[in-house]
């Protein structure tokens, strides 16, 4: 058996003049959980469908589960399970009559019954899938990528636009497939979800992976530090932050300053120091361990969202 | 096989539920023939039999059969012209008779001679009161003429010459007419736009990713807007005879195939109007352009005499011209437009033309 389920080399696609995916490398080893992280119009999902065979790569080449794709083949279909990221079904159809449908693609299949138990659709079996709310959609699309007890699992941004619950239900679902030993390839945009959910991690940014590895590494890596957000008030400026003790870096997002400290105590103490000296009321202020989040914006000087 | 059923009775099902595809493309066309049909069909429903005798015959079997057409209890029912049966079958053609009954030179003289021979009816096949009551009549009386002349067998056989009137039963023109605009209908409304639509809400590029062939899904799509094209078909046949009253023509046998290859056809330009709309808004305008045009221009939805000399010459490229003018003929046997082999010749020229160009411009996505 081969021991990577997926392998992808110089993998380039181009839309006009915007090269979507750039050269891309990186391989998938059967059992692990890979995610693909990076904000929207990264490439992640130019690559994933590349790789599904739903488009066609300029160049590179692709070796799923041993063998070069071919886009047009059926029997090997069946090893695999795809959610796309847009997808769309017969709206007038039910839930349970889409489940049909899609067994009646595959040989071997999980039964209908328990496979909405898992995804909890039991009790929206009936209803036709034009009625089904976003999270339910999408845990659809996520049981007919799993009806057939696929090797190798693409999912595609699977819970984007989610409210927290439904997002854990599908995060349950992806700890399951790991535990049964499937492969799965997962884009998102959630450095929170690449970080509860993949054994490693490659992060896009404009068509290129710029950092692969495993989160903690990748947080090791760029982070030996702490953060402490503390709210922008007047007086209160990020050069001013950066010259306080044991503190690497400063950034700025959602109307707060993040200030990456070596040493909390020190770096507070400076701040409480400094405060004073010029008479500043400071805002509210949070520690936080740093997350890929941060690892993002250090690499690209971006926010991923 | 499992595959293709699974996905042919999903198209059934969003068929089905979907209330205005159903008007559109089973309902409205009827209700269209029905109309059209009924408004302009009410003059033909005359009171009495018009019927020509032409008598070319002096013997007293003939003289008899005369008597009894003018005695005054036959006055009652049929009105009779009697001249010769050249000037008789203008009158026919020109809608002013129902049936022409000629009695042939020689007929007392060879039933009496035991000879069997073959008495000419002229009739006008698309016109109800012609085929129903006025070759009814003339049947029925040649009957009883065997029974006066007391041949056994019987030596008086009609033989039956149908004349095409220039103006003929609407509904012998609107009915095949709009069976042909309901595959038409077919084809822009009910595959075009439903296609474009399940590719922008991307059901398409969901099948794409399944472990499906092209061929499979083409097939099964196909497969199901042929099967409502047939249905539609046997609809209308059924509310052509039964409702409108028409008599099918020699070549009904021929309504199914004809049918056939308009739906497969049609459904195929639906396929190609698809591919080449690249959102729902440009689907909607090319069907209507196409729609418009081929309901206007090809004489389906009024007899070709009609349009403008210029409009004349676009009749001959609209496909829907041939499709209409085949059905026209294998239902009523209506006055050709084309000899029927050019109407089948055009229509699978073009499909044959389609179905490469649909599978070089199509896309899923």
């Amino acid at each position: 058996m081969n021991e990577m389920a997926l392998q992808v080399t110089d993998l380039r696609k181009s839309y006009g003049d915007l090269k979507a995916v750039d050269g891309v490398t990186f391989s998938v080893a059967t059992g692990e959980v890979f995610g693909i992280l990076g904000p929207n119009g990264a490439g992640k999902t130019t690559t994933v469908e590349c790789i599904e065979g739903l488009r066609r790569p300029d160049s590179g080449e692709i070796v799923v589960l041993g063998r070069a794709f071919g886009a047009d083949d059926p029997e090997f279909r069946r090893r695999l399970g795809i959610q796309l990221q847009s997808t769309g079904l017969y709206p007038k159809l039910t839930v349970r009559e889409i489940m049909r449908l899609f067994t009646a693609f595959y040989d071997d299949t999980l039964e209908t019954d328990a496979l909405l138990d898992l995804v909890g659709l039991r009790e929206r079996q009936n209803a036709p899938t034009a009625k089904l709310s976003g999270g339910q959609a999408q845990r659809l699309s996520l049981a007919l990528a799993l009806l057939n007890k696929p090797e190798l699992v693409f999912l595609d941004e699977p819970t984007t636009g989610l409210d927290p619950q439904a997002r854990r239900a599908i995060w349950d679902l992806v700890h399951d497939l790991r535990r049964e030993g499937r492969t799965v390839v997962l884009t998102t945009h959630y450095m929170e979800e690449a970080e509860e959910l993949c054994d490693r991690v490659a992060v896009m940014d404009h068509g290129h992976i710029i950092e692969l590895g495993t989160p903690r590494e990748l947080i090791a890596k760029y982070f030996r530090e702490t953060a402490i957000e503390v709210d922008q008030v007047d007086g209160l400026t990020a050069e001013g932050l950066a010259a306080l003790p044991a503190v690497g870096q400063v950034t700025e997002e959602n109307g707060r300053f993040v200030v990456f400290s070596a040493a909390v105590p020190k770096t507070m103490s400076g701040l409480f120091d400094w405060a004073q000296a010029h008479s500043l009321e400071l805002g509210q202020m949070v520690v936080r361990q740093a997350t890929l989040e941060d690892v993002f914006l250090k690499i690209t000087g971006r926010r991923i969202r | 096989m499992k595959a293709f059923t699974a996905l042919y009775l999903a198209n059934a099902r969003e068929f089905v539920r979907d209330r205005l595809a159903m008007v559109i493309t089973i309902i409205m066309p009827l209700a269209f023939a029905g109309f059209f049909g009924m408004i302009f069909g009410q003059g033909d429903q005359a009171a009495g039999i018009r019927l020509g005798l032409a008598v070319q015959d002096n013997g007293p079997l003939s003289q008899q059969l005369v008597a009894i057409l003018e005695s005054p209890s036959m006055a009652e029912s049929i009105g009779l012209t009697v001249a010769d049966e050249e000037k008789l079958v203008e009158s026919l053609r020109a809608g002013d008779l129902h049936a022409v009954l000629v009695l042939p030179a020689g007929l007392t003289e060879r039933t009496a001679a035991g000879e069997a021979v073959n008495v000419p009816v002229y009739y006008d096949p698309s016109s109800q009161s012609s085929t129903g009551m006025g070759l009814g009549f003339v049947r029925s009386f040649l009957n009883q003429a065997n029974l006066v002349a007391q041949s056994a067998p019987e030596l008086i056989t009609v033989d039956e010459r149908s004349v095409m009137a220039e103006k003929q039963n609407p509904a012998a023109f609107y009915a095949p007419s709009m069976l042909g605009l309901a595959m038409l209908w077919l084809g822009v409304f009910g595959t075009a736009m439903p296609l474009v639509e399940m590719r922008e809400k991307k059901v398409l590029r969901r099948l794409a990713v399944a472990p499906l062939s092209t061929r499979t899904v083409l097939a099964a799509q196909v497969g199901w807007r042929v099967t409502v094209g047939m249905v539609q078909t046997i609809l209308f046949v059924a509310f052509s005879v039964l409702v409108l009253g028409l008599i099918l023509g020699r070549q009904a046998h021929l309504i199914l195939p004809i049918a056939l290859l308009g739906a497969v056809t049609f459904v195929t330009l639906g396929y190609f109007i698809a591919a080449l709309s690249p959102t729902s808004e440009a689907a909607i305008a090319i069907a209507q352009v196409v729609n418009f045009a081929m309901t206007f221009l090809s004489g389906s939805m009024f007899e070709p005499e009609f349009l403008p000399a210029a409009l004349r010459p676009a009749m001959y490229i609209m496909p829907l011209t041939y499709l209409s003018d085949a059905l026209r003929q294998v239902m009523v046997g209506f006055r050709p437009l084309f000899p029927l082999e050019v109407d089948v010749a055009v229509l699978a020229g073009l499909l044959l033309v389609l179905v490469p160009l649909t599978i070089k411009f199509w896309r899923w996505e």
